[in-house]
């Protein structure tokens, strides 16, 4: 139970202005009516003072559900009660700005005799995230509402808001692949069943092999090559030292959603997945696989936020195991922090199969008004362009996904320009 | 985005600027018609309703007790006015404290909506019958006022020093409470 706190409202000042504003004046004036005018407002002054014991309030949240996807509706409920009965309490529910109640978040009820009273209200999820619902600031004013009493009451309840992710439909393809089996259609040839090639039988093949087409054309036993079907470790990585932001939507909110989106489906293929949030706070998740690494890496992600931070750090913060050899990156930046930009340098640098999805946040950069300001936007471009070509030049094809667009172009583009890398000339 | 009860809020500011503003009609019409003193009561008849309207609008509710005096003064010149002998303006003392009444307690009401609170449909309706029923009991409390105030038993010294100091308790109570500081 929480004891609230009083407070004189400011109808209990005004009223007893006005009552002595009357009774002075009647006096003064000889007027008997305005003590008759001023009779109905001491009277009710007289019995809001004298009934207005500090009431007990114990208060209560709970949600319909503690984990909720970006966009989706969950249901709060408050439940307050008290040992006498309140004419009014109102409820102002504390609410996180990702969170917001559909109409208001401040609901005004009546405790019965009965002793308790419950408000409902309707949450919407805007923005993931671990988000904080409570407490609950209580107002409970007597019949007449002279007197107020109030106070905070009621504990804290965690929602855990997921990102949207993306729709994927196709996904980059690693250089290379590990021994394990998995959905990923290796580049050497083995047990498969993508066909890669016919060769002349020699002794040890298996018969259910031969190419018997072949082999009655050509009038020698042919067998099929085929790819094997392996997985592969996926390295996310996450820049979180900077984030472009403009109203309620920034880059780390697009990258989170990507790297959801990317764990999901690399993770639906066996692939083992592992994320690094490189930012103020250095975050790291050793490649796993199923859904249980699924959930962990949406749980840190969750508390992924910039932490502003001046330290400088490079790879070499990071646990070994953590970049395995044959491990395809895929790092996600808006590559506003020399930081960040060091640090994919260093991976392209150290022989990691990376790719890097810039987030782009010029969209998020308020548009330039006069001269100066585009030129200085202009130069900005510049530089960007500038760090995009040595990064290519560096041998990391890179692609822009800016708000609003789908990812799969840009996945796509990758695809493409990992493709031509890999291209042996003639 | 409407902000919940800001229509019930908006409808009871209305019906309490009505309620004043009809008293406050009803009273400089029935006032005395020597220039200065009638035109005094339109000026503060006009300035109770508009500042009523105002303070409700800007969410100061301060101004209601004040609203209120305005045309508890426009009530006193209509009984400074008039003739001793004519009773009808003090026959009307009691239904101008229960509309006096009524317009603060819906005055105070519209204030609270403004915050914003989803009120329930009953209690809505559980409210405007506190009002009806708190204005009838101020009727029928002026008018034993003005019928004790009438009796013999009543007038003197005593009673006018019983009154000097209510009115000196009244006012001390008011002066703290707004020196302790009062929040709306």
């Amino acid at each position: 139970m929480t004891r609230l706190a009083h407070r004189s409202t400011a109808r209990l000042v005004g009223t007893a202005w006005l009552v002595a504003v009357l009774l002075l004046a009647g006096l003064a004036l000889g007027l008997p009516e305005l003590v008759a005018l001023a009779a109905p407002f001491a009277v009710a002054l007289a019995v809001g003072l004298a009934r207005s014991p500090t009431p007990l309030v114990a208060v209560s949240v709970t949600l319909s559900a503690d984990r909720a996807v970006e966009g989706d509706r969950v249901t709060a409920r408050v439940q307050v009660a008290s040992p006498r009965p309140l004419e009014r309490v109102e409820l102002t529910l504390h609410l996180p700005p990702a969170v917001t109640a559909a109409g208001s978040h401040r609901v005004a009820v009546r405790i019965g005799p009965g002793g308790s009273a419950t408000a409902q209200l309707e949450l919407t999820c805007r923005g993931w995230g671990a988000q904080r619902i409570g407490p609950v600031a209580v107002r409970a004013r007597d019949r007449l509402g002279l007197v107020e009493h109030g106070g905070w009451a009621g504990g804290r309840v965690w929602l855990r808001v997921y990102p949207r992710p993306p729709r994927l439909h196709a996904l980059l393809q690693p250089r290379r692949t590990l021994a394990h089996t998995g959905n990923q259609i290796a580049r050497q040839r083995g047990d498969g069943i993508e066909f890669s090639d016919l060769r002349a039988f020699v002794p040890g093949d298996r018969v259910r092999r031969i190419n018997w087409r072949v082999t009655a054309r050509r009038g020698s036993p042919y067998v099929n090559l085929h790819h094997p079907e392996r997985n592969t470790d996926v390295v996310l990585f996450l820049d979180s030292f900077r984030d472009a932001r403009r109203d309620r939507e920034g880059t780390l909110d697009l990258a989170v959603r990507a790297v959801f989106g990317l764990a999901a489906a690399h993770l639906g293929r066996r692939d083992r997945v592992g994320l690094i949030g490189f930012g103020g706070v250095l975050r790291w998740l050793t490649p796993g696989t199923g859904l249980t690494q699924l959930y962990r890496v949406v749980d840190a992600l969750l508390d992924t936020e910039v932490v502003l931070s001046y330290a400088w750090k490079d790879l070499d913060v990071l646990p070994r195991r953590m970049l395995p050899p044959r491990a395809m990156v895929v790092a996600l930046t808006p590559l506003l922090d020399p930081r960040a930009i060091r640090a994919v340098s260093d991976l392209a640098a150290r022989g990691h199969d990376l790719a890097i999805i810039e987030v782009d946040p010029t969209g998020f950069a308020p548009a330039p008004t006069d001269r100066v300001e585009r030129l200085a936007h202009r130069l900005w471009h510049l530089m960007r362009e500038a760090r995009r070509t040595e990064l290519g030049l560096a041998g990391v094809p890179i692609a822009t996904w800016a708000a609003g667009e789908p990812l799969d172009p840009v996945l796509a583009q990758l695809l493409g320009a990992r493709r031509r890398r890999w291209r042996v000339p003639a | 985005m409407a902000r919940p009860g800001l229509t019930l809020a908006a409808g009871a500011g209305v019906a309490s600027g009505g309620l004043l503003g009809a008293t406050a009609l009803a009273l400089v019409q029935r006032g005395p018609q020597t220039t200065p003193l009638h035109q005094l009561g339109w000026v503060l008849a006009a300035v109770a309703v508009l500042g009523l309207a105002a303070g409700l609008v800007l969410e100061r509710p301060q101004v209601v007790p004040v609203a209120l005096a305005l045309v508890a003064a426009d009530y006193a010149l209509v009984l400074l006015g008039a003739p001793r002998s004519v009773p009808g303006a003090t026959a009307a003392a009691p239904l101008v404290a229960g509309a006096l009444f009524a317009a603060a307690e819906l005055g105070w009401w519209s204030a609270e909506l403004r915050r914003g609170a989803r009120e329930a449909p009953a209690a809505v309706l559980r409210r405007l019958a506190q009002i009806g029923g708190l204005a009838v009991a101020s009727v029928l409390l002026a008018a034993g006022c003005i019928l004790a105030g009438g009796a013999v038993l009543l007038s003197g010294v005593i009673p006018t020093a019983v009154g000097v100091a209510a009115a000196s308790c009244v006012l001390g109570l008011a002066a703290w409470l707004a020196a302790r500081g009062a929040q709306a």
